[in-house]
């Protein structure tokens, strides 16, 4: 190798390493950054049990908290049936005919709409056109149309990477293309759906655009309730930052920035932990199948 | 007359002598099965395609019942295409079809009326590299019936230890039924996906080259296994390796590639025959290592 070759060799990993380095540098500093300007709240008891109050100092995020859970969970009860019928759908039955392609096509476009505009969508269709209120519901339904997609081509690459021959192994016993997705596939393709769907359920947990048109009633006091209701109204911990950081009065609200911040790093931990949880359910999940002690 | 004209007739195996090729003066007529064999497959004038690509090209043979056919022949000869279209496990590949016929016991496989779910059930089928489902021994091994409807817990139980027993297993595992199929040996394995085809017992087993993966003393067991089951299931095997198929096989196919890279039929007889005589230079070319 000639010297040029050498030292053009040596500066291309040299950037790359780089440029990894500054990515991890990135997410380091702002997950330090949050967590230490959220200090304060996060170790403050009274912050998990409080209502938010827009009218005097001392918010907490307990119905915040409450209601972020409850809708995704909501969401994610009607976009897993829906998405994973749609993936199976892609991965197991479609063809490669025009009619799937248009299909695929359609979702993917559905995976990058801004959420704001599904916002917007959801709140045109599941409050106005119902004559209704923001509520659990019309977030959670607003919600799905963002997850869907995600959901859709996590089942299908899960399916698609399972090795071929354990269809052929089901197929050659004499199963149907049914009975090999359902007692063979989806259980052998459990520990990619698992990690898939709770980091899509991650994305999901930070998302305020949708919610702000379809789940919040702009007056936060108004149901800070821990209500089982899908039909009241409830601000998500993502909606709660962004109003106690652009509506409060410093008068009234003295703390307003410490709680903005408080919920952000709380925002953040709890994306780290669905990320890291993922991973291990994930993996434990693989354990389980293979099991050998 | 060509040794192509000769495989578009059912020379495999049958009583009539069949005439002496070109190639080999000095040829003895070839002594073939009893003709008493009954035949519980029959392939007549199969072709089989990838999409425009003519994968496999005229094949006619004849597989005797309860004994070892084996298919031999270098890699791309299209014997694995021809093995995986008689389950027609290559439904699965959208671009793919086959004209011709396949009978089991008569009836057309590939034929409108046919349902392959259910002929599945009756011509099961070894992979190249054992597949067992990241489930329990037992379970895999249940799947088979679990599938084709409901079964006393008792009477599941036994089958499933019977089929084990048969696949020369049961006294390796009998602890551990419970325990995940992916902790067995890669031998293991192959007797666990055998033992899970036995248990439906089917009255054929596809075996596709079902020792590629396995280490000598594995594949000895296997082909142990074979020669205890042949007798009970008719068996077709694809192998690359011809001391495999001297071993094992009562009858023995011999494919090439043809022209356009198409799979043809070369020869098929029994296998003594087809070792120590065969009738087509080329078969014997291959056999004595000339090329391959």
């Amino acid at each position: 190798m000639n010297r040029s070759l050498r030292r053009r060799n040596a500066l291309a990993i040299g950037a790359v390493r780089g440029m990894v380095l500054l990515l991890v540098a990135l997410l380091v500093w702002i997950i330090v950054f949050m967590l230490i300007q959220g200090w304060g709240e996060l170790t403050r008891g009274r912050f998990y049990t409080n209502v938010p109050n827009i009218g005097g100092p001392g918010s907490g995020v307990g119905p915040q908290l409450f209601n972020t859970v409850y809708v995704l969970v909501l969401s994610m009860l009607l976009a897993l049936p829906i998405g994973l019928a749609g993936g199976i759908f892609f991965a197991e039955y479609a063809g490669t005919g025009r009619v799937t392609n248009l299909l695929r096509r359609a979702s993917e476009t559905l995976a990058t709409l801004p959420s704001i505009v599904v916002g917007l969508f959801g709140y045109a269709l599941f409050v106005q056109a119902t004559h209704s209120h923001p509520s659990r519901l019309a977030a959670a339904l607003s919600l799905t149309v963002i997850n869907l997609p995600y959901v859709v081509r996590i089942s299908e690459d899960a399916l698609r990477a399972l090795p071929p021959a354990l269809r052929e192994g089901s197929l050659g016993l004499g199963a149907t293309r049914w009975q090999t997705v359902y007692k063979v596939l989806l259980p052998a393709a459990l520990p990619a759906l698992v990690t898939g769907v709770i980091i899509t359920a991650g994305r999901v947990f930070g998302e305020a655009a949708a919610i702000l048109f379809t789940g919040s009633n702009f007056s936060l006091t108004a149901h800070p309730n821990f209500s089982l209701s899908p039909f009241d109204s409830g601000d998500t911990l993502a909606v709660d930052l962004y109003v106690f950081r652009t509506q409060a009065e410093p008068a009234a609200v003295p703390d307003a920035r410490q709680y903005a911040d408080g919920v952000a790093a709380l925002l953040v931990m709890a994306v780290l932990v669905f990320n890291v949880g993922a991973r291990l359910l994930g993996r434990a999940a693989v354990r389980r199948l293979q099991r050998t002690a | 007359m060509t040794a192509t004209e000769r495989i578009g007739e059912p020379v495999a195996l049958s009583p009539v002598p069949q005439p002496q090729p070109q190639s080999q003066p000095g040829h003895r007529s070839v002594e073939l099965a009893p003709p008493a064999d009954p035949m519980k497959m029959a392939v007549h004038n199969l072709h089989c395609y990838y999409g425009d690509f003519l994968a496999v090209r005229n094949v006619t043979l004849e597989v005797p019942e309860r004994q070892i056919t084996a298919i031999i022949g270098p890699s791309g000869c299209g014997k694995s295409t021809l093995l995986r279209t008689i389950n027609r496990m290559n439904d699965l590949i959208p671009a793919f079809r086959a004209t011709g016929s396949i009978l089991l016991d008569g009836e057309d496989i590939l034929g409108p009326q046919a349902d392959p779910i259910g002929m599945r059930r009756r011509v099961g089928m070894l992979f190249q590299r054992p597949n067992p489902f990241p489930t329990s021994i037992f379970d895999n091994v249940a799947y088979g019936l679990r599938i084709a409807g409901r079964m006393p817990k008792k009477q599941l139980t036994e089958t499933v230890e019977r089929a084990l027993e048969r696949a020369a297993l049961l006294d390796e595992v009998k602890d551990r039924m419970d325990r995940s199929a992916l902790g067995l040996s890669g031998g293991q394995q192959q007797r666990l996906c055998l033992a899970r085809a036995l248990a439906v017992e089917p009255e054929v087993i596809l075996m596709d080259e079902p020792c590629s993966a396995l280490d000598p003393i594995a594949t000895l067991r296997i082909e142990d296994l074979m020669r205890e089951l042949s007798g009970t299931v008719t068996q077709v095997i694809v192998t690359h390796n011809m001391q495999q198929a001297a071993r094992v096989s009562d009858a023995t196919a011999f494919m090439l590639m043809g022209g356009g890279r198409a799979g043809e039929l070369v020869e098929i007889g029994p296998t003594v025959e087809l070792f120590r005589n065969p009738r087509d230079r080329r078969t014997e070319d291959y056999i004595t290592g000339r090329f391959g």
